[in-house]
């Protein structure tokens, strides 16, 4: 997993100085982590989204307590495990016996180790999804697609991928970006098609 | 057809921002730039939520809630809501001033027209306060009832041939404007041209970066502008 101590630092502080913006951002780059984990202590699909909710929604007014020392996700992680068990627990139901460790969260692969409410139309959808991207990862120019990968796969930072392909800081960026632009103007209809 | 190819360039270094800004690369104008237009840019919002979810089925993290968004949802809940610290009462002039642009770019572009036609009123208002004021201003009676329209002009003879006219609207609500009020819509005015300006200055550095070859310099103008 990618983590991003530094930029959710900035986020984080921004949120912290009332910008809600920020949060919103945040909101975007963790949900469908968050989902997965509370997926996998909620089985109800429609239940999972409204836990996940909560457990942002308790992050947000808890976020003047986040002092940075552990990452923003290591941190947004804890809480939505108790939101969880507190939904649970709230239903009546039983907490699952094994936990997942909340210090491995920021190397926490949530595909693999949470998905527990798969449907074969959703495998499908993921797998077509993951086809078409790497299909056209394939296809791109050498730069772009080494930038991309050294970037979503490996988590480097923009100087640490400019000293690796030795070029400045500005072309990164610029070749990443355009890697997206490529991938996005293929996945962007099939996620409209659903 | 010109000025389509420079918003398609806007928009496309604003979605170059996102990107950088994805990866907490963006500088803190960019920065500030895409969470200004993240709330009202929808297809700027779905640029962020696909960037993310590609990363996501790049690294095979996606999850099956991968077309599932809470932002929205999460948006709405925290709607009246405010980070109850103290560092956000000492929130910095940065952080005041993006909400404030954005705040001021809805308002203008919801109630611009209104807005000009309340700002003429007001000078209208404030044109015959001072009239008033001044000695000999025998056109305008003490009025009895508020909003009522006395002698509404008078032509009266000038000098060199031309004729002067001069408004007469009185009430007692316009004569009572406390200089208090006065100061607050001034208050008000002030920031809204130098907000208005700093919204020109940022539109004319983003257009300067597509036409020069120097693209950070026009940046670098509108920061030493915001500094001052």
């Amino acid at each position: 997993m990618v983590e991003q101590p530094q930029s959710d630092q900035h986020l984080v502080e921004r949120v912290q100085k009332g910008d809600k913006q920020a949060f919103d951002l945040l909101v975007i780059k963790y949900q469908h982590r968050i989902l997965g984990l509370v997926g996998s202590y909620v089985s109800d699909y429609q239940e999972v989204q409204d836990v996940a909710q909560e457990a942002f929604i308790k992050a947000y007014r808890a976020i003047e307590k986040f002092r940075g020392d552990s990452s923003f996700y290591t941190w947004l992680y804890r809480i939505a495990v108790n939101t969880a068990k507190n939904h649970l627990v709230s239903k009546g139901r039983k907490l699952p016996e094994s936990d997942i460790d909340v210090h491995d969260a920021d190397f926490l692969d949530s595909a693999a180790s949470l998905r527990v409410v798969d449907t074969p139309e959703r495998n499908l959808y993921r797998d077509e999804m993951e086809r078409v991207i790497h299909d056209v990862i394939r296809r791109l120019p050498d730069e772009l697609r080494t930038a991309v990968m050294l970037r979503e796969f490996d988590g480097l930072s923009y100087d640490e991928i400019a000293n690796v392909m030795d070029c400045p800081v500005g072309t990164v960026r610029s070749r990443i970006f355009r890697a997206r632009e490529a991938i996005d103007k293929e996945v962007e209809p099939l996620l409209r098609r659903g | 057809m010109g000025e389509k190819s420079s918003h398609n360039h806007a928009r496309e270094r604003l979605r170059e921002s996102l990107s950088a800004a994805m990866d907490g690369e963006a500088s803190e104008l960019e920065m500030r730039r895409v969470l200004d237009r993240l709330d009202s840019d929808d297809e700027l919002r779905g640029a962020a939520r696909r960037y993310q979810m590609v990363g996501d089925l790049i690294r095979h993290e996606a999850t099956d809630y991968m077309g599932i968004d809470l932002s929205a949802g999460i948006r709405e809940q925290l709607k009246d809501e405010h980070v109850s610290s103290e560092s956000s009462q000492n929130a910095t002039a940065d952080q005041v001033d993006s909400k404030v642009v954005t705040l001021f770019n809805r308002f203008w572009e919801r109630t611009g027209q209104v807005a000009v036609a309340a700002s003429v009123t007001f000078a209208v208002i404030l044109g015959v306060k001072q009239y008033n004021a001044e000695p000999g201003t025998e056109y305008l009676a003490d009025a009895g009832s508020q909003a009522t329209l006395y002698q509404p002009f008078q032509v009266k003879p000038g000098g060199y041939g031309a004729s002067s006219i001069q408004a007469g609207y009185h009430s007692k609500q316009h004569s009572s404007i406390s200089s208090e009020q006065l100061a607050q819509a001034q208050d008000v005015a002030t920031r809204a041209i130098r907000e208005r300006f700093r919204a020109y200055a940022l539109q004319h550095a983003e257009l300067s970066t597509m036409y020069s070859g120097q693209a950070s310099l026009p940046f670098a103008r509108l920061t030493t502008f915001e500094t001052q």
